[in-house]
């Protein structure tokens, strides 16, 4: 995790599943509590299971309610695949760059 | 040897100066006396000057008999002078006399000198090695003690020195059992001085002595030190024995305890645990260690033995099952058992062996092994109930257990008790989790009048705290409906919440005629849910149409089922729809596809596509193809098990559940 201008970017790599998500979701919660624009940067993430996807998720809302601007950066085909599974992907924001995200 | 010269000087200092200035003073007189009279008498009496020199050197020291000499030979020579100038024929001779007896009696008295710091010194030293806390022996080429201090005699069981070095080396080693540190008994071989004396470097020996007599056990630790001779061969093995028991028993009971601790902590089954406890005591603080924990039918089962004799172990074992003891005997563990007491028994007397067994061919077998201490000790539970015994056995070592002994054994017991009841609280933890898991599953697929069902189900883990995978089937207005879902999330919460969607599912779609107003329904109540309370699910709605059957498909957030036609290939069916639970509104969609006999519509988890390989997961391609020809939800299912099997490497990740529907009867199309 790391500050990039105004923006927390949270950075995963590997896997979120059972044994990573409750390390990720605090992470976020960390990142939310220090500034209004997260990023979530997931280029580097292989596999994401149903926790994974319940962190993310619930990253975004938590994001809609408090009016707070959260991003994830591009992660790899087959997981944006679930995100369009599961219905994310048109309440996602998504970036290329997350240093694009924080400007 | 510098030290010891430096030591000799030291102890020369003369404790009775007083007899050596006596000497002098006698030698001096005797010195004036003979002068005046010689001079007087005249040539009579010059040459026994030389007593003078002769008694300092008796009795005075060194250099006092120096002075006595010289003063002797002055004396002499100045006779002489006075005398007609040696004219007097034989005065040369004399003085020469009195100049030889004096140089003499200076190496007279150097010698003597020196033999008493000697056996000053000697002496010093033998008391100082007597009074050494160590014992200390020292045994010549034939391995007989040409020396040994007090501590050794005392060490080694004899009541003198002199009663010690009487002895014959067999009746030395008759006296007790020596074992190395391992539990192996000491062969001659591995004697330290033996091995010095055959020209090894042998470093400090531990060595375990059981008394033959009392039982006693102690433990030693030898130094054996070769002492060259003249011509550089080991003439002398001086061996420093150092007692170590006490150390050893204080350290024995932290350490065994840790280790057991440790042991008692680590593993979940306890069995095996109790049987590593058995192992830790063996050959340390017994020679035998049993556990034994009653069953439900009264036999107080022995549930781990140890021994360092595996042949022991077995026989141990067999005579466990030949003669089992039951809660409800006499005394022994029985007793223990009821009343919480431990046992110590110092020395097993044959009498009660005889009264305690009746049988005589179960007697002799316990003669057999030449029980001589023993105890017995509860293993108690947080409550204060005795749930098993531990029994500790000293036989071919001979040795006696002690109160110190019994005071481990039953702290050894505690412990064990406290684990034993924490492996059973853990187990019982599972196997209510087992029938939590159990409860979310329909009891048994129900009968679908027309289709054949057949579920595969696998949670992660054997001992998995429930899951959040879950299947369902049951009759709705005009058909059946079939689910699959999956809750986010582990634990109680996620079985908590698990068992709500499953029951929320199953009556909303029994009140609704429509699939897609139950997963609108479930998503909102699930999104009413205080905290997060995420679910995807596929459902499946079956109508019969003639021989063939239609299948509606819905899927919230969850993977498409695939459809194997009869042709072998296999299809997704349906559409995606958001996941239920995370947004209050959603669009989910109707796919109605024809189930011709003999297709299979098989609907399954991500533990499926998740599931890992040595490289990457089993995916969807991977499961198109293993579900490709399958003849029925059977041989879908197990072609899909299978598939898996062979695919997963290491522990299985997430739960699985499959479900796999045909229109028509079970194995209604025969195989391929």
């Amino acid at each position: 995790m790391h500050a990039e201008g105004s923006a927390e970017i949270v950075v995963v790599r590997g896997e979120i599943d059972l044994a990573t998500a409750d390390a990720v979701r605090a992470d976020l919660h960390t990142a939310f509590e220090r500034s209004s624009t997260v990023v979530l940067d997931l280029r580097e993430v292989e596999f994401i299971d149903t926790q994974g996807l319940a962190v993310v998720i619930e990253a975004q809302q938590s994001s809609a309610a408090a009016g707070t601007r959260f991003a994830v950066a591009r992660a790899p085909d087959h997981v944006h695949r679930l995100f369009d599974m599961i219905g994310l992907s048109p309440r996602l924001t998504v970036v290329d760059d997350p240093a694009a995200a924080a400007s | 040897m510098t030290n010891l010269h430096a030591a000799a000087a030291r102890l020369s200092t003369d404790h009775r100066p007083g007899r050596r200035w006596a000497a002098t003073g006698i030698a001096l007189l005797a010195v004036v006396g003979l002068t005046v009279l010689d001079a007087s008498w005249d040539d009579t009496l010059s040459a026994t000057v030389v007593v003078a020199p002769f008694i300092a050197a008796m009795f005075a020291g060194v250099r006092q008999t120096v002075a006595v000499a010289v003063a002797a030979s002055s004396s002499a020579l100045l006779s002489g002078i006075w005398n007609d100038n040696f004219g007097n024929a034989g005065y040369e001779v004399r003085a020469a006399i009195v100049v030889t007896g004096g140089v003499f009696s200076v190496f007279a008295a150097r010698t003597r000198e020196q033999a008493a710091r000697a056996e000053a010194l000697g002496a010093q030293l033998t008391a100082a090695l007597s009074n050494l806390a160590e014992g200390v022996v020292v045994q010549d080429r034939s391995q007989r003690l040409v020396y040994a201090n007090e501590t050794a005699a005392a060490t080694l069981g004899f009541p003198s020195v002199a009663a010690l070095l009487g002895a014959a080396p067999e009746e030395l080693v008759s006296l007790a059992d020596y074992y190395n540190e391992d539990g192996s008994p000491l062969t001659p071989e591995q004697y330290p001085s033996r091995r010095v004396f055959s020209g090894e470097e042998v470093g400090p020996h531990t060595v375990r002595v059981i008394d033959r007599a009392t039982g006693e056990e102690r433990w030693r630790v030898n130094k054996s030190r070769g002492v060259l001779d003249a011509r550089g061969a080991t003439g002398l093995v001086v061996t420093v024995i150092e007692d170590i028991t006490e150390q050893r028993r204080a350290e024995l009971a932290p350490r065994l305890l840790a280790r057991a601790g440790a042991a008692l902590s680590s593993s979940q089954n306890y069995q095996r645990t109790l049987q590593e406890v058995a192992d830790l005591a063996v050959p340390s603080l017994a020679d035998w260690c049993g556990v034994s924990m009653p069953d439900r039918s009264g036999v107080i089962a022995q549930v781990a033995v140890a021994h360092s004799d595996p042949e022991k172990v077995e026989f141990a074992r067999r005579y466990s099952e030949r003669y089992p003891t039951r809660t409800s005997d006499e005394g022994g563990s029985a007793q223990v058992l009821r009343d919480g007491h431990s046992q110590l028994i110092p020395e097993i007397p044959d009498a009660l062996l005889e009264a305690a067994v009746q049988d005589p061919e179960q007697r002799e077998l316990l003669r057999a092994i030449g029980m001589r201490s023993a105890i017995s000790v509860p293993m108690t539970a947080a409550s204060g109930t005795p749930i098993g015994v531990i029994s500790f056995v000293n036989a071919e070592s001979g040795r006696v257990f002690t109160e110190g002994d019994l005071e481990l054994c039953e702290e050894l017991g505690r412990r064990a008790g406290i684990a034993i009841e924490n492996a059973r609280l853990y187990t019982e933890r599972s196997l209510i989790a087992h029938t939590l898991q159990r409860a979310l599953l329909p009891p048994a697929l129900p009968e679908i009048p027309g289709f054949s069902l057949s579920a595969l189900y696998r949670p992660a883990g054997e001992e998995n705290w429930v899951g959040g995978d879950f299947y369902d089937a049951f009759a709705v207005r005009d058909g059946w409906v079939a689910v699959v879902g999956d809750v986010a999330g582990r634990g109680a919460q996620a079985a908590a919440l698990t068992a709500f969607a499953r029951h929320v599912f199953r009556t909303a779609a029994q009140l609704h005629d429509d699939p897609l107003d139950a997963v609108a329904y479930l998503n909102r109540q699930l999104y009413d849910r205080p905290g997060t309370a995420l679910c995807t699910v596929c459902c499946v709605h079956l109508r019969v149409r003639g021989a063939d059957a239609e299948a509606t498909v819905v899927c919230g957030g969850h993977p498409l089922p695939y459809a194997v036609r009869q042709a072998g290939a296999a299809e997704p069916v349906g559409r995606w729809g958001q996941m239920l639970g995370a947004w209050p509104h959603g669009e989910w969609a109707r796919t109605t596809a024809a189930l011709a006999a003999g297709d299979v519509l098989v609907l399954y988890t991500d533990g499926v596509t998740d599931a890992s390989g040595a490289e990457d997961r089993f995916g969807d391609e991977r499961l198109q193809a293993a579900l490709c020809e399958s003849s029925d939800p059977e041989d879908a299912l197990r072609r899909l098990a299978d598939g898996l099997a062979d695919f997963e490497t290491g522990e299985q990740a997430d739960d699985t559940a499959a479900l796999a529907i045909a229109r028509g009867g079970r194995g209604g199309r025969g195989a391929r």
